[in-house]
């Protein structure tokens, strides 16, 4: 029992981690994780279906559970903990927060229900913030008539391949807006990249002439929302990750022998396992700190988020490759697990902004920068008045 | 009315008077007058029992208090390691007649030192060689102690020593409760890396006190000591918050509304880290207090918190020192500098970084010794 976590949530999280105790042993990740679809299709259904994990964001009249972030912490920690490839993250929780930020009623009735049963799989195409870089996404959206069309490249949109409906942000004359695009639209092109996590899937995407729905209106800050929610989500799987690489470096340095005694037994060993239990379980408040913070006090989430973003990022990368360590030659192996943690981690410190991205946003939102608008604004003062 | 708006009443009613007289950074003399005042709302611990002077408030509401004396920025407590580990201690363990030092831990009339570390025995303190030998209906002591806080201003001593040579070392020890001006006992200040004295050394020769001084029962030192740490238990959501407040302080301090300009952007990414950390601190913190309501225990976070603390600690020294630059070194800004020495302990007193991390990976983590 967490007692940071409410009774029900500690059931929720106790029903998900023995779920997936039972359908994702490190040999079903993998064999999922080598499969076509990058998923094991029959446990996505179940997720949704029996335990109806998809659906915990979307309101219960559209059929979802009408939960919260919270909620969805705690799956993001256990699925990080057993690595279940799928799209998750990108379906279940962005897709769907995407659709709810935009505000469009009719959007989310027709949307929602799809991918709260998981028979719909979405995914967003950020305009900026996945991979930091200027020039991510060179998407942008013009009216046809009654509809939208989208041309232009996104570098990395996560899990695009497999998905069914993609939520394009992209700028639309003076505003930002939201774009539903369904897979089967022609001009869209996907190609996949070999990406770091084996847990999940990235492409490239390219879109020409694309006819697009247009969801709600300015999307400038419900972006800036999804990409704090991106990154609590992240930090969430870190916390499982963690809390997992913890317990195999710790099992191991029991079990393994040298010099006559088990290797846990040597102070270097014994630092090295306690600085990832530091780790874990800071990564594990913080993650559950930006989750309730989303929930309870959505406007400081963006400073939340790159808190728990710019720590955990870094210590939880740290922690992987400190796991490897303690593991010696066999934590080298491709057989053994280690690396795969250590993939899905690091490619989790780098995606929605690395530890210094997080570090810069706190700067500005903690009044350490002068910021671009009103260094202009000062600029244009000095003209005006001569200086 | 709650515990805390109480405690705000009596503060509106008494702080403004005490700052007059003794201005916002009081010294000992006047932190020592500022827990007089206190004691006379029993504000010092409410957490101890209204019998022993404390209001009997749980926990929660005790750390509750503690936010709004900071939050007010009262003066610390001048006698703390009466306050915070002997006097719970002798509640615990003290005879009837033992317990009569309360009163006085509270108003302060009586000061406190623990004497537990010594020449060799520092992070293995249950080697502890100091002697008691029971001679008739007195006890003779005979050894030294060292690091002992407030050692030479305290009036007595809570002392640790080995009553049984022959028993395991954790079994042969014995906890004592000394007056400080007994005949053979000898104090020196120790001079500190900032200059500072905060510690003593303290000798024993030949020093007679009556069988009665003993603290809960013979050889059971050990255990007696234990509940003293416990009672830090809580102390660590305090630090934690403590931690948080400095931190958004500092950063307060930087803001280029305030300063009209900005840092150099590797001193400000260096700040903004111990930004981070301190805010996952005061999370840590937030998370024990959770468990604290639930359980009444602090849960795995405690030992987390002091190792993080105490490293986030010197770094943020170091930091202030960046931050000062060459003010640190020639006196402009002898805050940064003083805190930088001080911050040397920070990972020494207490239980060292390497100890701790031992302990935790025995105790929590369970690998073997």
């Amino acid at each position: 029992m967490d007692h940071d976590l409410s009774p029900e949530v500690n059931e929720l999280r106790d029903m998900v981690r023995s779920f997936l105790d039972r359908k994702a042993p490190e040999s079903a990740v993998r064999e999922a994780m080598d499969s076509e679809l990058g998923r094991d299709q029959a446990v996505w259904q179940q997720m949704a279906g029996q335990l109806g994990l998809q659906g915990l964001l979307v309101p219960e009249e559209l059929g979802g559970q009408g939960t919260t972030f919270v909620e969805v912490g705690v799956v993001l920690e256990e699925l990080g903990r057993s690595l279940l490839p799928g799209p998750y993250l990108s379906s279940a929780v962005l897709a769907v927060s995407a659709v709810l930020e935009s505000g469009d009623a009719a959007a989310a009735s027709d949307l929602l229900p799809g991918l709260a049963e998981g028979t719909t799989i979405g995914t967003v195409a950020f305009s900026q913030g996945l991979t930091g870089r200027p020039g991510e996404s060179t998407v942008s959206a013009t009216r046809a008539g009654d509809q939208w069309k989208l041309d232009g490249r996104v570098d990395i949109v996560l899990d695009a391949q497999g998905a069914d409906l993609l939520l394009v942000v992209a700028p639309a004359g003076e505003e930002l807006g939201l774009f539903a695009v369904t897979s089967a639209a022609a001009g869209i092109e996907r190609t996949p990249l070999d990406l770091l996590d084996r847990s999940r899937r990235a492409a490239l995407v390219e879109l020409e002439g694309v006819e697009a729905r247009r969801l709600g209106g300015d999307y400038a800050a419900a972006e800036q929302r999804l990409l704090s929610l991106a990154a609590s989500g992240i930090v969430c799987e870190l916390a499982g990750a963690s809390q997992r690489i913890l317990e195999m470096a710790v099992d191991y340095a029991k079990l393994r022998e040298q010099f006559g005694k088990p290797i846990g037994s040597f102070q270097a060993v014994k630092h090295l396992c306690a600085e990832m239990f530091v780790t874990a379980e800071s990564t594990t408040a913080v993650g559950r700190f930006a989750a309730r913070t989303a929930v309870e006090d959505p406007a400081e989430l963006a400073q939340a988020a790159s808190i728990a973003k710019a720590y955990a990022g870094e210590a939880c990368s740290l922690a992987a490759e400190q796991n490897i360590q303690v593991h010696g030659g066999i934590g080298f192996t491709w057989e053994h697990p280690a690396h795969l943690y250590l993939r899905k981690i690091k490619s989790g410190e780098l995606l929605f902004g690395g530890s210094a991205l997080h570090r810069e946003r706190l700067a500005t939102l903690l009044g350490l920068t002068v910021d671009a608008g009103s260094a202009a604004n000062a600029q244009d003062m000095a003209e005006v008045v001569g200086v | 009315m709650s515990p805390t708006d109480e405690l705000r009443e009596f503060l509106d009613a008494h702080l403004p008077a005490f700052r007059a007289e003794w201005g916002d950074d009081p010294s000992f003399e006047g932190r020592l007058a500022w827990q007089g005042i206190l004691q006379t709302g029993r504000w010092v611990a409410p957490t101890w029992a209204v019998e022993h002077g404390g209001r009997g408030l749980d926990v929660v509401a005790g750390l509750a208090c503690s936010e709004v004396l900071t939050e007010y920025g009262a003066p610390g407590t001048a006698g703390i390691f009466g306050v915070a580990n002997v006097g719970p201690t002798i509640a615990q363990w003290g005879t009837d007649e033992q317990k009569k030092h309360l009163p006085g831990i509270l108003d302060g009339s009586e000061l406190w030192c623990q004497g537990f570390s010594e020449p060799g025995s520092g992070s293995d303190l249950a080697s502890l060689q100091t002697r008691a030998v029971l001679d008739g209906d007195e006890f003779v002591i005979d050894g030294q102690k060292i690091w002992t806080s407030d050692g030479t201003r305290a009036h007595y001593m809570q002392l640790l020593v080995r009553t049984d040579p022959d028993a395991p070392k954790h079994k042969g020890i014995s906890s004592l409760l000394v007056p400080l001006d007994t005949p053979g006992i000898e104090r020196r200040a120790i001079k500190q890396i900032n200059g500072g004295t905060g510690f003593a050394e303290v000798f024993f020769t030949g020093v007679r006190v009556p069988a009665s001084s003993l603290l809960g029962p013979i050889n059971e030192g050990w255990r007696v000591t234990m509940t003293t740490l416990g009672h830090e238990r809580s102390g660590v959501v305090l630090s934690a918050s403590s931690m948080q407040r400095q931190v958004r302080e500092i950063v307060e301090t930087y803001r280029v509304d305030r300063r009209g300009s900005e840092l150099e952007p590797a001193l400000r990414d260096e700040l903004i880290r111990r930004y981070v950390e301190g805010r996952v601190v005061g999370v840590l913190g937030e998370r024990s207090l959770a468990s604290i309501k639930a359980t009444g225990q602090p849960g795995a976070e405690q030992s987390i918190i002091k190792l993080e603390w105490s490293l986030l600690s010197q770094r943020l020294s170091r930091t202030r020192v960046a931050l000062a630059g060459t003010d640190a070194l020639v006196g402009n800004d002898l805050e940064s500098m003083d805190g930088y020495l001080t911050a040397r302990s920070a990972t020494i007193a207490g239980g060292t970084t390497e100890v701790m991390r031992n302990i935790l990976a025995q105790r929590v983590l369970g690998l073997p010794a």
